[in-house]
């Protein structure tokens, strides 16, 4: 009977893999440690969660004003406000990707050469770096409460996020193209329209549908800061203790966030 | 038109030069082939003459331009008037026929027009002839990429016509094709070679392709020229000395009674 050779460096890939599984061990111990994980407060937290639960159940859908109530019902101004933050994701992504697009490109390693894709790399990371939230803060103090300075945080963070997006569906473009319409002669714009962009414009339209659904969620969350549009009404009724509108507008947010993330899935499965 | 002197090119310092040429000319109107084993040094000759590929030291002169010292200027000039057709296509993806053979005039349209579609009536007129003389004028509106590859390599042929090229260089460019589709490959790149009187060199890996369609051979062994003439001059024992084996089946006899 022929039996096989051994499987060369077998031992060590096993040492490799007890040697990776003891890190990953260490450092969710770390986290576990340092977040207070409390299993037995989490099984008795079942009171405080029905209790909360309970004034925020049934979610407040009324339409009309009533006589008890005679303000504007909060099912109506979501309706209303629903739009705002459609607005700033949706406004915000394209003046993102405005920037993006042509940043993308610089930033792509194999486009560019390095003194020109590294810088454009770093600032894009450093943009990444900073939390939407921050951003809006920034922009609140800059221009004002309202809608608008939620459209530059969404704007900016879309910079970071699509020009590494771009440069890596670039950087896997096949590249013989580039070479043939180098070799016909063409200038480094031509190239990139008609060597990279037919081989990233689905790519590039199916990260902005993307980020349109990640920014709707972002911006509802924006409200926290004074920022326009579904947050800033669930943050108005949590400090007013109306738990039952809090859940209207709750409710909302999470109807919209998962209908644009429906359309966006659609879209992007037919671009490919 | 080219002229190569002492030419070497090494790819890593301690590694054996991959070309080493001393003294190789090309005159107009030649049609040459290129052959040898992989790793002989084929590509890499093609590559340099296109200046992909920089050399240790040498010297490459392509139609008075010294390519490796010119300024940027001139070397642009020179470089569209080489025409580079590759074994894999490499067409404009998701574009069609058109548009691709279009892209041979990148180099000479007016730059920002074209980035949007716009190609002057001499460039479209220029452009049509190159698709009309592969023969593609019914699939000119067709994705490139829907194409077979016999017909997709016609486009490639087309986009390097549409250069209006005085070389050609085409680096083994029937390597994926089957041998029919290889041969129509191979027979139009001769008459357009023929028709337009520029300077066409090949790499080709079938000894028996390059003794029906060229007009002269290089035999290249380990970066060096080790057989320089004509197809009829290239015996048995001289294919021996490029190939370095015996028996060589692909060596029929028979079958180099093609196009002359």
């Amino acid at each position: 009977m022929i039996m096989p050779p051994p499987v060369p460096g077998k031992g060590k890939r096993i040492a490799v893999h007890l040697f990776i599984l003891a890190s990953v061990t260490a450092v969710l111990g770390w986290s576990w440690v340092g977040t207070e994980m409390n299993l037995s407060e989490l099984a008795g937290s079942g009171s405080n969660l029905r209790l909360f639960l309970s004034r925020m159940l049934p979610p407040d859908l009324t339409w009309n004003p009533t006589e008890a109530r005679p303000f504007v019902p909060p099912l109506r101004l979501a309706a209303a406000t629903v739009a705002v933050t459609l607005q700033i994701s949706l406004l915000g992504t394209f003046l993102g990707t405005l920037a993006a697009f042509g940043l993308g490109f610089l930033a792509a390693e194999n486009l560019t050469p390095i003194w020109i894709h590294h810088p454009v790399k770093t600032m894009l990371a450093l943009l990444r770096s900073i939390p939407v939230l921050v951003l809006a803060l920034l922009f609140v103090a800059a221009v004002g409460l309202g809608p608008f300075p939620g459209v530059l945080a969404i704007a900016i963070h879309s910079i970071g996020m699509l020009g590494k997006l771009f440069a890596e569906q670039c950087e896997s473009a096949e590249w013989g193209v580039w070479e043939a319409l180098d070799s016909v002669g063409a200038n480094w714009l031509q190239k990139v329209r008609f060597a990279i962009w037919p081989q990233v414009s689905r790519q590039f339209a199916s990260l902005i549908l993307f980020r349109i659904d990640m920014n709707i969620r972002e911006s509802a969350v924006l409200g926290f800061v004074g920022v326009g549009g579904l947050g800033l009404w669930i943050e108005n009724y949590r400090r007013a203790f109306d738990y039952r509108s809090v859940a209207t507008m709750v409710l909302v947010t999470m109807l919209v966030v998962l209908a644009v993330e429906q359309a966006s899935i659609q879209i992007r499965r037919r671009l490919r | 038109m080219v002229s190569i002197e002492h030419l070497e090119v090494r790819y890593g310092k301690n590694k054996p030069a991959a070309l080493s040429i001393q003294n190789l000319r090309f005159e107009g109107g030649e049609r040459v082939a290129v052959i040898g084993s992989s790793g002989a040094g084929k590509s890499t000759l093609l590559r340099c003459l296109k200046g992909y590929v920089q050399p240790v030291q040498g010297k490459v002169e392509i139609l008075g331009c010294n390519l490796f010292l010119a300024p940027r200027r001139q070397r642009n000039r020179v470089n569209r008037k080489i025409g580079l057709i590759y074994q894999q296509f490499h067409l404009a993806p998701r574009m069609t026929v058109w548009q691709n053979v279009l892209c041979g005039r990148l180099g000479a349209a007016r730059p920002l027009p074209s980035l949007f579609g716009y190609f002057s009536p001499r460039d479209r007129r220029i452009a049509w002839e190159a698709i009309c003389e592969v023969g593609l004028t019914d699939l000119a509106h067709q994705v490139a990429e829907t194409l077979s590859g016999g017909e997709q390599q016609r486009v490639a042929v087309a986009r390097a016509l549409a250069q209006r090229p005085s070389l050609i260089l085409a680096d083994e460019p029937v390597s994926s094709l089957d041998p029919l589709r290889a041969a129509e490959v191979l027979q139009l790149l001769s008459e357009v070679q023929k028709h337009h009187e520029n300077t066409l060199i090949m790499s080709l890996h079938q000894p028996r392709l390059a003794k029906a369609y060229a007009k002269r051979i290089i035999g290249l062994r380990e970066g060096r020229v080790v057989f320089d003439g004509p197809p009829e001059s290239l015996t048995e024992s001289k294919m021996e000395g490029i190939y370095g084996g015996k028996n060589l089946i692909l060596f029929d006899d028979h079958a180099t009674t093609g196009s002359g």
